[in-house]
């Protein structure tokens, strides 16, 4: 081949081919994630189709996720349950497509903590389980124009908003109860890194920064969760423009467990996003300062930059087993800078 | 692809103690943001009753017990909650005007969902460099968690300097300039 077409040539094209590389990878990604919506509208009925799938200006429908059950708050879609297995698998596929391998792994992890709610005699099964996860389309899938793909259910809340290459993942609600379980004899803590990276970022300050990171106050819950979109409070604790260089790259990491949960090329222009202003991002910490071996975090933090909020709230008897977490841009909800709405 | 997905045979075991389920059920979770603006304070309160403290909540409310809140019983309400709240902008009392109101039904309410929405204007002033706000709220202070937080419009004009609360945030202060 490289003889035929001459050296010089191939060259060129590799060249070409190298230079060309990120928007076509990106645009693969595109591609693949619109036929996998198209593949999962493919394999529904019209009754099915028809309630997945919304406008893509549809406020009503953007806004309806929770972090409560299904059964309290009712999600629009159509859930897994109601899926045949075939279309589970397209749908499954689907997000696979649209998040990251770390972002997918999360999810079913979160997933499989509701089915041992479920499994809990004390409980009520109706309102937990991994089946009851909802799927919803707005507008058309597609390669260029922008789309949105929601899934969730309790403590799950993705709203993926998908324009050409960009993908946008906030507002989304990442939570987790039961917090540590145990499958096939291993420990899964679902949120595990948001709370241990978060704890290696605080026992790298050094006293005056703990005493700016640290609140005097109690955080019961995140402040800015369903309900709340476009909507900001000022920041508080330590601004990272205090931070040295170590201290920042942790805090880089931490942000990673949100912003990674889409797929790798938008999260990497996110991660982009977020450096460009990392100096005017602070970071907040609010409860016990001291963390158990395998356990989880207990206490509230909050990371918030210009494009940034990040709460990681645990719940109220049991903390370490029961925890909030909301990932939001309050100036690109649903994407809204990218379809300039 | 199912199976890689999601594995159809999963042994799930719950280590330490069943985790019942739990949304701040025990607590009135009351969520207070107030946005400046130029010569405008505006107070949005978002009130959460958990179920464990309806009832007790409800006998007060619901003033005749009849299952529904009425405009008159959720007017009420209001104004005993804004009874509770004391504001001092620059060292003097201010009473806000409630503005809006909007309760969910008690059968949502029950279910854990019920947002009381609560919102109050109190004028500001205008100009001059250092401006302070008090904002204290005990309503329902034996059940609740307060979150107090100030919001301020990009580019505004405005400027929180610093904000100190008490340990439960029933008392919030926040300091401002003004251009």
């Amino acid at each position: 081949m490289m003889q035929r077409i001459g050296l010089g040539r191939a060259l060129t094209l590799m060249l070409l081919a190298t230079l060309a590389l990120p928007a076509s990878a990106a645009q693969s990604t595109a591609s693949r994630i619109a036929s996998a919506a198209e593949a999962f509208l493919a394999s529904l009925d019209d009754t099915q189709r028809q309630k997945v799938l919304f406008a893509f200006d549809d406020a009503q429908q953007r806004a309806r996720w929770s972090n409560l059950p299904v059964t309290m708050v009712p999600r629009g879609g159509i859930s897994l349950k109601e899926m045949t297995p075939p279309q589970r698998s397209a749908a499954m596929a689907m997000l696979a497509a649209a998040l990251s391998k770390p972002g997918l792994d999360k999810v079913q992890k979160i997933m499989e903590g509701d089915a041992v709610l479920a499994s809990e005699a004390s409980n009520r099964t109706a309102m937990f389980g991994r089946d009851l996860y909802y799927f919803s389309i707005l507008g058309k899938p597609s390669a260029q124009d922008p789309w949105m793909l929601q899934f969730g259910g309790h403590h799950l809340a993705l709203n993926i908003t998908i324009a050409g290459e960009r993908g946008v993942l906030t507002p989304s609600f990442v939570g987790a109860q039961p917090a540590i379980f145990t499958r096939a004899g291993k420990t899964v803590r679902p949120l595990a890194s948001e709370s241990d990276k978060a704890y290696a970022l605080l026992q790298s300050l050094d006293e005056s920064q703990r005493k700016q990171a640290i609140l005097s106050y109690r955080v019961a819950d995140v402040v800015l969760g369903a309900g709340q979109d476009g909507r900001s409070i000022e920041p508080e604790g330590l601004k990272v423009s205090g931070m040295n260089e170590r201290q920042r790259a942790l805090l880089v990491e931490l942000i990673g467990e949100w912003a990674g949960i889409v797929h790798d090329s938008a999260a990497a222009a996110r991660m982009t996003e977020i450096k460009a202003t990392l100096a005017d991002t602070w970071f907040a910490w609010s409860g016990p300062t001291t963390l158990a071996q395998g356990s989880n975090v207990t206490a509230y933090y909050r990371i918030q930059g210009p494009t940034l909020v990040i709460e990681y709230a645990p719940q109220g008897g049991e903390p370490t087993l029961h925890i909030h977490t909301m990932y939001r841009d309050p100036t690109n909800d649903y994407g809204r800078k990218l379809t300039a709405e | 692809m199912m199976q890689r997905v999601l594995p159809a045979a999963l042994s799930l075991l719950l280590i330490a103690q069943p985790a019942a389920f739990a949304h701040a059920i025990d607590e009135y979770v009351q969520r207070t943001v107030v946005s400046l603006d130029a010569g405008q304070m505006h107070i949005a309160m978002r009130l959460v009753p958990g179920v464990e403290v309806l009832d007790d909540l409800l006998r007060r409310i619901d003033a005749d017990a009849d299952g529904v809140l009425s405009a008159t019983e959720q007017r009420v309400y209001a104004q005993r909650v804004l009874g509770d709240i004391a504001l001092q902008i620059d060292g003097q009392p201010v009473e806000p005007v409630l503005v809006d109101l909007d309760f969910p039904s008690i059968e949502r309410m029950r279910e854990g969902l019920g947002e009381i929405r609560l919102a109050f204007n109190a004028s500001v002033r205008r100009g001059g460099k250092g401006h302070e706000f008090v904002l204290e709220n005990h309503h329902e202070a034996r059940v609740s968690a307060y979150l107090a937080n100030v919001s301020v419009a990009p580019g505004s004009a405005i400027h929180v300097t610093a904000q100190t609360r008490n340990r439960d945030q029933s008392s919030y202060r926040v300091a401002y300039t003004t251009e």
